[in-house]
């Protein structure tokens, strides 16, 4: 510069001491607000990125509370499946040692009386509720899941569970009736049963909750089922449903109260069969009980499974959600430390610029002349 | 003998003391005025003088000696380069400044760092209403959650009301500073056409008029600020053989500027006065000039704008349009503030209209700003928030509204039988993958069973006319329907009917984790949902979840906050660069005047040291000579 005036210096010497003040503003804010940054537009990127890891902590503490009640629900299934399956392992022992042997023959018919029991019993236990919604029902839980129809089958939500046998039945499990080809031998023995095909479908039914696996969507607009956890239990799938090849049900339910009704046919006093239809049948159900048994132990254990895994996605899920918070914290908190020590530098620089003020207007010639 | 004058020694006294004597009223002049804004420093202006001519007698012992010193007027020092430089910063610096102080009012609203307990507002919400809508998922059935999820809902269309409204308001308030800007422009255009009429009186009459002068540069810095401008001065003559100084001030014209962009504002005793174009609805906030006028209503022609359709072009006379592009400075920034729209913007603003006679090219519109895709006012924001609140609703209204379909995919009947396409009932069955013609549609409107409702409305109190009127919804008119408020409708669980009967199992949820993944999945955002007429209308400006539109919309508000804050600060720096050299030429410095005052006033008194001594001289001449004996 040519000349170095008086309103030159007053002029650069505000704006800097503007420049100074507004420096230690932003140092003052940081260390109250305790924060990075105050606005967008003071670091676009972190912004966005603590954002997103705000709505991804928020999801996860979703997923969290999802999987904490599921944990709970399952475990009361659980609970509900072992007493079945105690109550179905006493029958069973009663059925096959004590009515099957000669010697204790004249129990039969009071066993018979105990059979018609566990049985209600057994109905009872898988009626159970978890707040307000029955467990064991699939996906349409407000009404209670089994109930005894007039002629004393058992009845899923109004279907009779021994439902099937039209026909020569397929090999292998019962397909899901939605994926079934049409004209396929599942789908004529499905048209042909109708209401062992509607069993079918509730033994399918899914109730898919978000516990963190990545929730997405098919092509077909369903939910991925590795992507979400299925909460709905169905009952049947528990017991079993429909009639095997020699038309018994495989039902274990239905399978103790024909025991016990052939039971409570035999002669009070001598134990004796009322026939020998009922004498072969009583024999033959032994065993297929002791089958729907088996099936109802692997329904168990792999209940008992899910629960497991469950309770180790809970802690996953923690995890993630702590680590989530630690990211949070770290794009967004500032280190307080630098803050305080940027703040007194600030506040320094200021308080030096003020001084520099004192002096700015310095003498000039006229302050010498006489 | 020529040269030699007894008392012409006395009028170079008399003139050297009068020189001293205005040099040292200058000094005072701008030592007083040290701290007057805009003040140019002043100096005398000092000739030496001689008298004299060719003498017919001359002879070569003659000696001529100039006569003393003549004050031939006062001038100011000011370096006009500099005053060109600091100008056009300044009307960088005016666009970049007004541009931020709109960002900054949009920002106030938009930005939600730090708010919220630092999970921002509507980012909050979202995250809330997705959450309740994960209980729902878990508890089906139970119309408590459903409340839930309508109440969370509830909010979150109540601040897009909300925001809307704030943006509305940032709008009108930006209109009034704008109509200030405009009065406040005319108003220096008037004064500096005063100006110049009282500065050309003065100049022919002889007096400089500096203070007028350093009125008038005052006024045009201020102008500056507001638009680009061009300062020239033409010489003109004001008869008698004198020419006076006469101060243009045009346009500077932009790189997309238009044919008016550099017109004349002021021509002496001429000038305009901007106004907003007489039109209904002036959307985009164009801006007219009137004709260059004198005190006395007289007009002149625009030397700069010339009319082609004559041959030769002659000046025009008269008032001008000017485009959307013309200006540049804090007038131009307001009114992309108030008009952009980014990617919003009309193709005919883009691209023109083609011609309506295609024999006949002048029928066609030409494009008002080829550039104005890429520029984001306060319009661009508010549409982007409609943009948002249309999408949302639309997505959920959707997935909420379904005909009854069994697990197959067929859509059923009230006997839960699928619906055939014809009557023959041979050709199939009407499924969700089915494109519905007309027929088709009232062929299942018919037969089908309609589920659920449209959850999200424009506000209306009769949910019926949905199908035959459908809303147009925006951030300010998005709202719970009245159906959902009251309880006939409510979120739908399934759309897929249960083993058992002919509707959905009561439990079902697979509608809602459908919902749920709808919150977090992608989906396109196209500016032909919000203006028909956008350019590129359906191409989509932006894919992702709504959370990730509303942090699109921050980051792009916040980046253009950084670079204008940025570009401010540059400008601001030069303009005090070259604010302080204009300084260094045309301030006053105390220590110079001080040495002014000292040089002066030894001058002055060796000016009357002079005259004493030719005093003495001429004592000892007139008195003391020829008296022999006395």
């Amino acid at each position: 510069m040519l000349r170095i005036t008086t309103s030159g210096v007053m002029r650069t010497y505000k704006s800097n001491l503007m420049r100074s003040s507004n420096q230690l503003y932003d140092a003052r804010n940081k260390v109250l607000t305790q924060r990075n940054f105050n606005s967008y537009a003071e670091d676009p990127a972190a912004a966005t990125q603590a954002f997103k890891m705000r709505r991804i902590f928020s999801r996860t503490s979703d997923q969290l509370s999802n999987n904490t009640s599921l944990i709970s629900r399952f475990e009361s299934a659980s609970t509900a499946i072992a007493s079945t399956k105690n109550l179905v392992e006493e029958a069973a022992n009663d059925a096959g040692l004590r009515s099957i042997s000669d010697p204790t023959a004249s129990g039969r018919q009071p066993l018979g009386e105990v059979l018609s029991s566990t049985a209600e019993s057994i109905v009872q236990a898988l009626n159970v509720q978890y707040a307000d919604s029955f467990i064991f029902a699939g996906n349409d839980a407000l009404n209670p899941p089994f109930s005894w129809g007039d002629n004393g089958n058992l009845l899923f939500r109004g279907i009779s569970v021994n439902s099937g046998g039209v026909g020569v039945r397929p090999e292998g499990t019962p397909p899901n009736p939605a994926e079934v080809a049409s004209g396929s031998e599942w789908d004529q023995y499905y048209t042909d049963n109708p209401d062992f095909k509607k069993l079918a479908q509730m033994s399918y039914e899914t109730a898919y909750i978000d516990i963190g696996n990545g929730l997405s969507e098919d092509s077909n607009g369903d939910i991925d089922s590795a992507s979400a956890f299925n909460s709905a239990i169905s009952g049947i799938n528990i017991l079993s449903f429909g009639l095997d090849e020699d038309g018994d049900p495989k039902n274990a339910v239905s399978i103790i109260k024909e025991l016990s009704d052939i039971l409570k046919r035999c002669d009070s006093e001598s134990g004796a069969y009322a026939n020998d239809e009922d004498k072969v049948a009583a024999t033959c159900l032994t065993d297929k009980l002791q089958k729907a048994l088996s099936s109802i132990t692997n329904k168990w254990t792999s209940m008992d499974a899910e629960a497991q895994y469950l309770k180790s996605n809970e802690e996953r899920l923690t995890e993630y959600s702590n680590s989530i918070n630690e990211q949070i914290l770290g794009l967004e908190q500032a280190d307080l430390a630098d803050a305080i020590t940027d703040f007194s530098w600030a506040q320094y620089c200021y308080n030096s610029a003020l001084k520099v003020g004192n002096s700015i207007l310095s003498q000039s010639l006229i302050d010498y002349m006489n | 003998m020529k040269g030699v004058s007894t008392f012409g020694a006395f009028t170079t006294a008399r003139l050297g003391i009068y020189a001293a004597q205005k040099s040292l009223d200058v000094t005072g002049h701008n030592i007083t005025n040290i701290n007057t804004q805009g003040y140019t420093r002043q100096r005398v202006d000092q000739m030496s003088l001689r008298v004299g001519g060719n003498d017919r007698y001359a002879s070569s012992y003659d000696t001529l000696v100039g006569s003393g010193v003549l004050c031939t007027g006062v001038s100011q020092l000011r370096d006009p380069y500099l005053d060109i430089r600091f100008r056009n910063e300044q009307a960088s610096l005016g666009m970049m400044d007004a541009k931020l102080s709109g960002l900054e009012e949009l920002t106030s609203i938009l930005d939600e760092v730090s708010k919220g307990d630092g999970n921002g507002i509507i980012e909050g919400q979202f995250n809330d209403l997705v959450t309740q809508i994960q209980n729902l998922n878990d508890n089906v059935g139970k119309e408590e959650f459903d409340t839930l999820v309508r109440s969370s809902a509830h909010s979150l269309v109540k601040l897009f009301n909300n925001y809307a409204e704030k943006l509305n308001t940032i709008k009108d308030n930006q209109v009034i500073g704008f109509n200030q800007d405009i009065d406040s422009v005319n108003s220096i255009l008037t004064n500096i056409r005063n100006l110049n009429d009282s500065i050309l009186k003065s100049e022919i009459h002889g007096d400089p008029a500096l203070e007028l002068k350093d009125q008038r540069n005052l006024l045009i810095d201020e102008l500056s600020n507001y638009t680009k401008i061009n300062v020239e001065y033409k010489s003109v003559q004001a008869g008698a053989g004198k020419s006076v100084d006469q101060l243009v001030i045009r346009l500077a014209g932009t790189t997309d500027g238009g044919e008016n962009s550099q017109a004349t504002l002021v021509d002496g005793s001429y000038a305009r006065q901007f106004s907003l174009r007489d039109v209904t609805p002036n959307y985009n906030y164009d801006l007219d000039l009137s004709a260059l006028e004198n005190s006395n209503g007289s007009q002149i022609a625009d030397e700069n704008i010339l009319d082609s359709s004559t041959s030769p072009a002659t000046p025009v006379v008269g008032s001008l349009s000017l485009g959307d592009c013309d200006l540049y400075g804090s007038i131009q920034a307001t009114r992309e503030l108030l008009t952009e729209a980014g990617e919003f913007t009309l193709d005919s603003v883009v691209n023109g209209i083609s011609a309506t006679d295609p024999s006949d090219p002048s029928t066609a519109t030409p494009p008002i700003d080829p550039a104005a895709a890429s520029k984001r006012g306060i319009p661009y924001y508010q549409k982007a928030l409609d943009s948002l609140s249309q999408k949302l609703a639309s997505v959920f209204n959707e997935a909420n509204t379904a005909y009854l379909s069994d697990a197959q995919g067929n859509y059923v009947n009230s006997s839960g039988e699928p619906i055939p396409l014809d009557d023959s009932g041979t050709s199939g069955n009407i499924t969700k993958d089915t494109t519905l013609t007309p027929e088709l549609q009232e062929r299942l409107k018919d037969n089908g069973i309609k589920l659920g409702g449209a959850l999200f409305t424009d506000g209306r109190t009769d949910d019926s006319t949905l199908a035959t009127d459908p809303p147009k919804i925006t951030a300010s008119n998005i709202s719970i329907s009245k159906s959902w408020a009251v309880g006939d409708v409510r979120i739908l669980n399934s759309t897929v009917m249960g083993a058992t009967a002919a509707a959905p199992n009561a439990t079902d949820n697979s509608n809602i984790v459908h919902l749920l993944n709808l919150m977090d999945s992608k989906h396109s955002f196209i500016p032909g949902d919000v203006t028909a007429d956008a350019l590129d209308a359906s191409t989509p400006f932006f894919n992702g979840s709504f959370q990730q539109f509303l942090s699109n919309t921050s980051v792009v508000l916040s980046n253009d906050y950084k670079s204008t804050a940025t570009l401010l600060n540059n400008y601001d720096a030069t303009s005090n660069e070259i604010s302080t050299n204009r300084d260094g030429i045309s301030g006053v410095d105390l220590n110079d005047e001080a040495t002014n005052l000292m040089q002066y006033q030894k001058s002055y008194a060796a000016a009357c040291r002079l005259m004493t001594t030719l005093d003495e001289a001429l004592e000892k001449l007139i008195n003391g000579t020829g008296a022999v004996g006395r």
